[in-house]
């Protein structure tokens, strides 16, 4: 089951509450899958409950959220997502604070970042959640969490594969992408076509013309390869 | 100046490539998309699928969220070709919007600039009953108020603050009441929500001609009252096709 876990700092419930958002909520408990968590019952509820998704709430990570974030992350490999929020200058560098408190966590995921008018639809899935809980409506429940689940799984193989294929689009890209180990590497290893995926990145950085024909069906054919299996 | 074709690509160096061609014009920046379409004269639109703008990742597939937010926000109903490495049918199951295919031509990458050039150039600009009829069947016009409502900045700052509000949270407000004015154009009928949000945006008008106490005052309470309204439990309709339900 996957278990998602909302922080919220006074500054988001000064606006939630006013709206009667948070209603759909009992708010500080355990809800099994889905939690609004104030940071002074941080400790109590850490007892209770594990979460594969973490919320992390548009502020400063208290030195009591990364101690029970580290106790997450030790429990089971969490997913940490931070609002992108506004291109202001307060909001990058808050991000970036964020990121570099959490560098420091082994063990824990690379952090989502989400923009900031996205992260609606993270709260009506949460309510819808909380709804289908209190209505015992599983079927409801399901449907809306595996959504949710969908939304936050990116693919990060498939995200290669297109990051590759953009790249090889011309003959330079694709001789940066040979370069750029660690893009390709991970393709090697995880895909049986390893070596002729590598193979064809070579030949199309060797093409002088790729604007040509055979530039083209190299790379039609470096398509297939890498998305064999994926639109099924 | 001759209608120019604007590309949304933020995939190096392909967008390079693309800014080579004469006529059109490259943005790989989300804002400045955004902006050149209202300021420049757009004959048609090319966007990357796989556009990795507001730090989402290739598989999430962002062009068709930029197609929808152009199509809603701006009300431009020029061509946009979309352009993507995934299969037509694939995407189309995952983004029904590309069911209006004669203004939203598909093409599989990879292609050369040239064929982008020609799709834009054979396909139809949609005319304002088409639009309205593409944002609203597939656009989630009521989910993405509501959540404009509740995630804008501007909305968070007049449900949050008390009185009075600064210059720059006033801005906010304006802008959001600005997107929430074009969203509003697409809402299925539903006399009595329209009224209230209609209401909503008066009251914001009038802080911004006169940011009294009382005014804003005033408009916190309408914004409270609709999310108090819309709140899960009382939507049984559900969101749009594109959506994924969330």
């Amino acid at each position: 089951m996957l278990v998602i876990s909302t922080m919220v700092n006074d500054r988001t419930r000064s606006y939630l509450q006013p709206m009667g958002l948070t209603g759909g909520f009992d708010e500080d408990q355990d809800l099994a899958a889905v939690a609004f968590t104030a940071t002074a019952t941080m400790d109590c509820f850490s007892q209770q409950t594990v979460a594969d998704l973490f919320l992390l709430y548009d502020g400063p990570i208290t030195a009591q959220a990364m101690q029970w974030l580290r106790r997450l992350a030790n429990e089971r490999p969490v997913q940490v997502i931070l609002h992108r929020g506004t291109d202001s200058e307060e909001d990058r560098l808050r991000v970036e604070n964020q990121r570099t408190k959490l560098s420091t966590l082994p063990g824990l995921q690379q952090p989502i970042l989400l923009e900031h008018a996205s992260c609606g639809w993270v709260y009506d899935a949460l309510m819808e959640l909380a709804v289908c809980l209190r209505r015992k409506d599983e079927q409801g429940y399901e449907a809306v969490l595996h959504n949710l689940r969908l939304r936050f799984n990116s693919d990060s193989l498939l995200d290669q594969r297109l990051q590759l294929l953009h790249r090889c689009l011309t003959a330079q890209g694709a001789a940066q992408a040979l370069v750029e180990t660690t893009l390709l590497k991970s393709l090697l290893i995880n895909l049986e076509e390893g070596p002729f995926i590598h193979t064809l990145v070579l030949e199309l950085a060797a093409t002088t013309d790729d604007g040509s024909a055979v530039y083209q069906n190299r790379l039609t054919a470096l398509r297939e390869l890498l998305l064999k299996g994926v639109m099924e | 100046m001759n209608p120019a074709i604007l590309c949304g690509w933020n995939q190096e160096p392909f967008a390079e490539r693309l800014a080579d061609e004469p006529g059109f014009i490259v943005c790989c920046d989300q804002d400045n998309f955004f902006a050149r379409l209202l300021e420049d004269s757009v004959q048609a639109v090319i966007l990357a699928a796989e556009l990795t703008w507001s730090g989402e990742a290739p598989s999430v597939f962002y062009g068709f969220e930029v197609l929808c937010r152009m199509r809603a926000e701006t009300g431009l109903g020029c061509a946009v070709v979309m352009a993507s490495f995934m299969e037509g049918e694939w995407l189309r199951r995952r983004f029904p919007i590309l069911d209006f295919q004669s203004h939203h031509p598909l093409v599989r990458l990879p292609a050369r600039p040239q064929v982008l050039r020609q799709a834009a150039m054979n396909a139809k600009p949609a005319d304002r009953f088409r639009l309205r009829d593409m944002v609203r069947s597939y656009c989630d016009p009521r989910g993405r108020l509501l959540r404009l409502l509740t995630h804008g900045n501007g909305f968070r700052k007049l449900a949050a603050l008390q009185v009075p509000l600064s210059p720059s949270d006033q801005q906010a407000l304006m802008q959001d009441a600005r997107l929430l004015e074009r969203w509003l154009e697409h809402l299925p009928a539903d006399a009595e929500h329209i009224a209230q949000l209609k209401n909503l945006l008066d009251r914001i008008d009038k802080i911004g001609r006169t940011p009294t106490v009382e005014n804003i005052s005033d408009a916190r309470r309408m914004l409270q009252e609709i999310c108090r309204s819309r709140r899960p439990e009382s939507r049984s309709e559900s969101h749009g096709k594109n959506d994924n339900g969330l």
